[in-house]
Order: structure tokens, then C-alpha cells, then sequence
């Protein structure tokens, strides 16, 4: 289930919420467990005993670790046995595919590939679910005895399908004792309803013009019109994940959650560096919690930690998608970073217009990279990129765009924020704003019924 | 403090997510929808096996969707969202100016369009001592050209018709090509605003024209009386729900029939009357699409037998051939099956194979015409 559907909102909202705010405290994680499995099935009931399991495993794993403990071994053996359960089945059904065929290109093999569909949300619970093994392991929280609170952890609904990846330390507290307040519930209500505008106001809306550029043949498409839609795919990935993020902390919220935040205004930046420290900043923290500082970080001298960043950056590369391009994307990143950490960053921050330029074109063109998993379609579109080809077909979408465009620029930067904190608290001003953005997000959801998460395929 | 103002938001939003959840459960489902022209999905029939190959939870989100309180109001409120973002356009629907609506056309698949001029090449070679005369009817946005938004990637339809025509250039069939009139009538009201259809106006002219191929003496419009319909809101008005969208007026003419048949089943003249009282009035001429429609006129000075092979756009241009010809066979090969029986069982003066652009690049029954 998706959270921009009439769906959600109309059916699994005031019955799910309705019976979540009526049922009695202690009961209240029995009562998400039960209806986040049932958001979850309900795309996908065959995949639910694998979610079951991954919770199973790894609430039997952290048990395990904690009792070698008090016998005076390090517990490895449960350790192991999460990280293989969890990363086989990632590797199985995400990247046997991928390998497969890889295999079979590079050494003339005849390895079936098995068409498998992702189930919902493995890219992220599975991370969710290892990180809490490894902090147990690392004795940085304490396991979970209570099998419904784990399970409430690990299937609860706002999270589960495209994060922010919630560790299990952000809120083992909540977990044992929430409250709700009044107040709490009305900035979850705000958040979830910014989030639904910038999924369905934004991201869809301007996404249409990529989805069109995107299927034309590049070899007509004139320059303007290639980064017209390049940018109207730099608005639509942003305004869609931040927005999902955006919904998933309102209704975690409004559940007595206090979700990490995800996104911090990314296009604002003046570096790479700073871009990634804001653009899905829970994917970065779990890398460089789970991987980079393992590998040594930046402890074992610069030759050690370009290495460790080509290795963070090629594994995050491939964990948005099992394909070639998402490795380069990943990679492309890492030279940039390697290259600020050595000399470029210091300059970068003292300039005040140049550095946005410098991150804006590397952005858009890491989307570029994103895109377009086809490699000779990639190098089409970059010749038309930069290959200076005029053409009047962009004029006729700018036209059409243009508002949807400045509205996705200027919700790209803390404008609205600031709006707000020289407005003051006032309550009819934003009770008007958001009941403009709900009952438009409903008309537009009603008008198509079309409406894939792009974050889905991860 | 403002302490009824703190609640404000929350109120708003649960008074939305109850009220409309309780007002969706109370109303009751509609069959189908007017507007969409379609019938909506209804509460699907539970199955454990449904469930477990994903089909039950498709099929009531669908239901849930199709059956939405308020459901139209929801999509003209779309509508509105768009025109505020400054939209030229909504649900593959341009608006042009002079309230004219497009459909949209920046891409064409020609596999299809390929197709079909085939079938139709085979044909005209295989009745090769019949008179046939083939049109392809341009749609709006290739004559009214002028009144498409600035910069509006749009494909050469005039273009590729011509390459069409020139493909029979070797082939025993008149072209009958009726691009040229259809320009220089483009100032005055031959196709319908909110709809993809010709309007009568523009049918008469290509009657006009393509009786002077056959050189037989068109009926003038002034001779006829006309009847106008008006609050006409077509097919692109359904999709776009554009909320200033003027609507348009049908015109149509009285002509004489001995009878009609649809399929072997006598009908009421050349019009059903009735569907101008309803939303798709375009319907009534010829009582919409049918198989094999068989016309008996009651026009006085009208000889002959005429074979007409038509989509929807030749709905209101066949009441002007009843002018002129004795009898008109009309066949629309989406609900006709038997061409080879027909051609053999009747021997006809003139064969007219009419399709506009649109149609003839993506419908798939042509083959019908050689198979």
C-alpha cells in the first residue's frame, strides 16, 4: 500500500488510527504490529514470510548475542548467522538476477536468471533489522525481550517501505513508553500533508515532463529540452523521496514516534560533501556507521580512506539498483568526494554563487547517470546535453511546466520554513495552507489512478 | 492562548479522513460513470486464491477508486489545479486558443498506420473492378493549426497523409483528398471544440468534395433544413473537465429514408433522437457505431448503391449520401466481420473506404477488409 492513495487515506487511516488511539496503552504495539502487517501484505502477501523471518532471525540473533555474552564469549556465531540471513536474502532476490547475468557475459555461462519481483521494502528492513544485531552485538542498545515490540519496530508501517531507515536505537525508547499529545499529533498531521504535496503536487506533476523526454528519441531532443527534463527529474526524485520521508515522519508522529530526519533541503548545498550529509541522510549514517568506520574510516591514513570511500560509494551505488549504471553513479560520487577531500572543499565553501553551480551541474548530471539504465541510450543523452543542438520543442514545455517548475525550486530551499517562523505560530494561516494541499493532493489522486513510488524498485 | 485555535489542523484533518471515509461507506456504488464513459468497478468477491495472487487487493483498490465520494467534483477540482499551475494541457488533452481542445500528438507509432494502408492496398487490388475511393480524414490539430499553443511539439499529419496517398499511386482507386477544402474552410466551424469529432459542417465538405469525383451533383445545405442541438460537451471536455470549456452545438439535417436496418433489425430513420438529450449526443447520428448499417432512401432522384467503410467521423456524413444514392450500406469494421460475402452478394456503384487519421493509425480491425 502506498500513503498517496485514496486507499490509505480513506480506508486504512480511519481504521487503522481509529483503533491504534482506542486501544489501551499496553496493547497499543500489539495493535501496529497487526495492522503494519497488514499495510504490508496487501501488495505483497506473498513476501510476508520473509519479513517475518528477517524479524524472527534477528530478534533470536540479538538474544542469542546477549546470552554468549553473559557466558563471556563475544557472540559472533549470531552475529553471522543475521548478517547472512539478512544480506543472502537481499543478494537473492535483489542481486542473483544482476550476477547472473553478469556471469554468464563475462564467462560464457548458462546460469538460468530468475525473474523475481523485490519484495516491498527488503532494501530497507533488511538494513533496519541488521543495524539493530550490530548495535546489540556492539553493546550499544540492549536486546529486546518483547517479541511484539520488536515486531512493532520492525514492520511498523510508516517506515517500512521506503524509510528514513529508522535504527532501532532512534527509537527503542518510544518503543516501551510513548505519549501522544495533541500537539504532537497536529505537526505529524502538518508534516504528513507537506510530504503528500511534495509526492503528488510536485514530484508527479513534474515528473510527466521527464517520463516524456524520456521517451522520446533522444536523437530529436534539442538541448534545452534535455536539461529542461534532466531538471524536471532532479525536482521529481527530490520532491517524491523527501515527500515519502516527509509522510512516513508525520505519521510516526502522529503514532508518538520521533523519526530521524532525512532530507535538509539537499539542492541548497555548496559541495558533494554537504550534498550527501543531506540527501537521504539515513542511508548515509547507516554507511558510514555499519561500513566506513569499520573499514577504518579516515583512522588509517589517506590512501586507506580513499579506498574505504570507493567502497561505501560502490556498495551504496548498488544498493539503489542492481545494474551497472547505479555502481557508476555511486563511484561518480566518490571521485567528487575524493577530490573535495583533498583540495577542492576549502574553496568550494569560501565561494558563495560558483559552489551552487559546481553542485547543481554535478547533481543533475549524476541523475542523468541515475535515469537511464541503457548505456548507449546514457551517451545519447549526454551528447544532447552538451552537444549544443537547438530546437523550439522545449518552448511549448516550459511554457507548460514553468509554474509547477519555480514552485519545485522554491520548495527545493528553506523559503517556506522562514515564511513560517516570521509568521509566528498561526494557526488559521496554516490550517488554510495545508487544507489547500490536502484537498488538491486528493483531486489529483482521484484524477489518476496511476501512481508508482519510484523508490519502489530499491 | 488560543486554545481552540490548536486543534484547528488536527479537526480539519480528522473530520476529512472519518467524514469522507463514513460518507464513502454510506453512499451508494454507482454502475457507471457518464463522465468517463465506462463502468465502474464494484466491490470485488473475496477468494483466497484472488488474495494470494495479488488480484483481490488490486481489484478493490480499483473499486475504492472508481467509487470515491464525490468523484467527479474531485476531478474538475484536478482540473482547476491544473489551469492555476498554468497548465496548457491535462489528461493528454492541449488547450488551444479560441477554446479549441487538441488531442495530444507529439509522437506517432507508425506500425499500426503501415498496417492498415496495406490492408487497404490489398483490397482496392483485390476488387480491383470496383470504383473505390479512399479518404483520410485530418484531425483537428492538422488544419486548425493555427490555433495550437506556441511551440506545441505536434506531428506533420498533412505530411505523412500525403505519403499515405502516394502510396496508391499505382493502385486502382481514386483518392479522394479532401486536406485542401477542409484549409480553406478552416475559419469557419468544422470541428467541435470539446469533441474529436468533424463537425457536420466539415462532413458536408467532404461529401461535397468527393461527389465531384464521382461527378454527381452535391445537395446543397441551403436546401435542407437543419436542427441544432446545443450544450454539447464532448469527448476531450470528459477527459480535460476544463472548467471555462465552451460547449458546442451539433447540427443536423432531415433526410428521407424507406427504411433502415442495423444487423438485419429495422430502425427509426437515420438519428436516435433520444441520445440528444444525453451527454454523448455525437451517438445519435446513425444511431452510433454499428456493423452493417443498410439504408433504403426515400430522396427523391437518389439511384444507385454506395458501400461505405467508416469509423465514428462518418456518422454524420452518411445522412448527406442518402441524398444522393438509393440505397447506402454503411459498415463499421469494429462490429463487422464478412466483407467478402457482402462484395459478393451485392453489386455496388461506388465504394468509399473513409477513416480519419487517428483511427487509421491505430485500429486494428482494417485487416477485416482482405481477410
Amino acid at each position: 500500500m502506498v500513503f498517496s492513495s485514496i486507499l490509505f487515506l480513506f480506508r486504512f487511516m480511519p481504521i487503522a488510527f481509529g483503533i491504534y488511539y482506542l486501544t489501551p496503552r499496553r496493547y497499543k504495539n500489539t495493535v501496529l504490529f497487526v495492522v503494519s502487517l497488514i499495510f504490508y501484505s496487501w501488495g505483497e502477501v506473498r513476501y510476508l514470510p520473509i519479513m517475518i523471518a528477517s524479524t524472527v532471525v534477528d530478534y533470536v540473533a540479538s538474544l542469542g548475542i546477549e546470552r554468549r555474552r553473559a557466558k563471556g564469549f563475544r557472540g559472533r556465531g549470531y552475529l553471522a548467522l543475521s548478517l547472512i540471513f539478512n544480506l543472502g536474502s537481499l543478494g537473492f532476490f535483489k542481486y542473483s538476477g544482476f550476477l547472473a547475468e553478469n556471469l554468464n557475459a563475462l564467462l560464457g555461462l548458462n546460469i538460468p536468471v530468475l525473474a523475481l519481483t523485490l519484495p516491498l521494502g527488503i532494501s530497507f528492513y533488511t538494513f533496519q533489522t541488521m543495524s539493530y544485531t550490530l548495535d546489540v552485538y556492539r553493546e550499544d542498545v540492549k536486546a529486546e525481550h518483547n517479541i511484539i515490540n520488536f515486531g512493532a519496530y520492525v514492520t511498523l508501517f510508516p517506515q517500512l517501505i521506503a524509510g528514513p531507515i529508522v535504527r532501532y536505537s532512534d527509537v527503542a525508547r518510544e518503543l516501551k513508553e510513548r505519549t501522544h499529545t495533541w500537539e504532537g499529533i497536529s505537526q505529524g498531521i502538518q508534516i504528513f500533508i507537506m510530504g503528500l504535496g511534495s509526492k503528488v503536487l510536485i514530484a508527479n506533476n513534474i515528473g510527466s515532463l521527464w517520463t516524456r523526454v524520456s521517451t522520446m528519441d533522444f536523437a530529436t531532443v534539442s538541448t534545452p529540452l534535455a536539461w529542461l527534463g534532466i531538471t524536471a527529474y532532479a525536482l521529481q526524485i527530490y520532491f517524491d523521496f523527501s515527500g515519502y520521508s516527509l509522510m512516513a515522519i508525520g505519521l510516526g508522529k502522529m503514532l508518538g514516534f520521533e523519526f530521524p530526519q532525512n532530507f535538509n533541503y539537499p539542492y541548497i548545498s555548496k559541495s558533494i560533501t554537504e550534498f550527501w550529509r543531506r540527501w537521504h541522510m539515513t542511508l548515509g549514517s547507516w554507511f558510514r556507521e555499519y561500513v566506513y568506520i569499520p573499514l577504518g574510516g579516515n583512522r588509517k591514513g589517506a590512501a586507506r580512506q580513499y579506498f574505504n570511500i570507493l567502497v561505501v560509494w560502490a556498495t551504496t551505488g548498488l544498493w539503489h539498483g542492481a545494474s551497472w549504471n547505479f555502481v557508476l553513479w555511486g563511484l561518480y560520487f566518490a571521485l567528487f568526494l575524493c577530490i573535495e577531500k583533498a583540495f577542492l572543499l576549502k574553496k568550494l565553501e569560501k565561494s558563495r554563487v560558483l559552489s551552487h553551480v559546481y553542485l547543481l551541474v554535478l547533481v543533475l548530471i549524476s541523475w542523468v547517470l541515475f535515469a537511464i539504465t541503457d548505456f548507449a541510450l546514457l551517451g545519447q543523452f549526454f551528447t544532447r546535453l552538451f552537444g549544443g543542438y537547438g530546437g523550439s520543442d522545449w518552448i511549448y514545455y516550459l511554457r507548460n511546466y514553468g509554474i509547477t517548475f519555480i514552485l519545485g525550486f522554491l520548495f527545493s530551499t528553506p523559503i517556506l520554513r522562514k515564511v513560517r517562523d516570521k509568521l509566528g505560530e498561526n494557526h488559521i494561516l496554516v490550517t488554510a495552507f495545508c487544507a489547500v494541499v490536502f484537498l488538491m493532493s486528493v483531486a489529483y489522486l482521484v484524477d489518476s489512478t496511476y501512481n508508482p513510488f519510484l523508490y519502489f524498485r530499491f | 492562548m488560543k486554545n481552540g485555535m490548536k486543534f484547528l489542523l488536527t479537526s480539519f484533518f480528522a473530520l476529512c479522513i472519518w467524514g469522507l471515509f463514513l460518507a464513502d461507506m454510506l453512499v451508494p456504488t454507482r454502475a457507471f460513470s457518464e463522465l468517463e464513459n465506462r463502468p465502474l468497478a464494484q466491490v470485488p468477491a473475496f477468494s483466497a486464491r484472488a488474495l494470494f495472487q495479488n488480484a483481490y487487493t488490486l481489484k478493490y483498490e480499483e473499486y475504492v477508486n472508481d467509487q470515491f465520494v464525490g468523484r467527479d467534483s474531485w476531478i474538475t477540482l484536478k482540473s482547476l489545479g491544473e489551469s492555476v499551475l498554468g497548465k496548457l494541457e491535462n489528461n493528454g488533452v492541449i488547450y488551444g486558443k479560441q477554446n479549441q481542445l487538441f488531442e495530444e500528438a507529439s509522437t506517432l507509432d507508425d506500425r499500426q498506420l503501415n498496417k492498415n494502408v496495406e490492408y487497404i492496398q490489398e483490397f482496392v487490388q483485390q476488387y480491383s473492378d470496383r470504383n473505390i475511393a479512399l479518404t483520410i480524414i485530418p484531425n483537428s490539430y492538422a488544419i486548425l493549426e493555427e490555433l495550437l499553443p506556441e511551440g506545441l511539439p505536434v506531428i506533420d499529419q498533412k505530411g505523412i497523409i500525403q505519403e499515405q496517398y502516394l502510396k496508391f499511386t499505382e493502385e486502382p482507386v481514386d483518392i479522394c483528398d479532401i486536406t485542401p477544402t477542409m484549409l480553406e474552410h478552416k475559419d469557419e466551424y468544422i470541428y467541435y471544440r470539446t469533441d474529436h469529432h468533424w463537425t457536420t459542417r466539415g462532413a458536408y465538405l467532404a461529401y461535397r468534395e468527393y461527389m465531384e469525383i464521382l461527378d454527381r451533383k452535391p445537395v446543397s445545405l441551403g436546401q435542407l433544413s437543419a436542427h441544432e442541438v446545443g450544450d454539447f460537451y464532448g469527448t476531450y471536455y470528459s477527459k480535460a473537465k476544463k472548467w471555462d470549456a465552451v460547449p458546442d452545438v451539433i447540427t443536423w439535417y432531415d433526410v428521407e429514408t424507406n427504411g433502415v436496418t442495423i444487423d438485419g433489425k429495422a430502425v427509426e430513420g437515420l438519428y436516435d433522437h433520444s441520445m440528444w438529450e444525453q451527454r454523448d449526443k455525437y451517438k445519435a447520428f446513425l444511431h452510433g457505431n454499428n456493423g452493417l448499417m443498410v439504408i433504403e432512401s426515400g430522396e427523391e432522384g437518389a439511384q444507385g448503391r454506395i458501400l461505405v467503410f467508416k469509423d465514428s467521423y462518418g456518422n454524420s456524413l452518411v445522412p448527406f449520401l442518402v441524398k444522393n444514392f438509393k440505397e447506402v450500406h454503411v459498415v463499421d469494421l469494429r462490429y463487422f466481420n464478412d466483407v467478402a460475402s457482402l462484395l459478393e452478394e451485392n453489386s455496388y456503384d461506388a465504394i468509399w473506404v473513409l477513416y480519419n487519421f487517428s483511427s487509421l493509425a491505430t485500429d486494428q480491425n482494417l485487416y477485416k477488409l482482405v481477410h
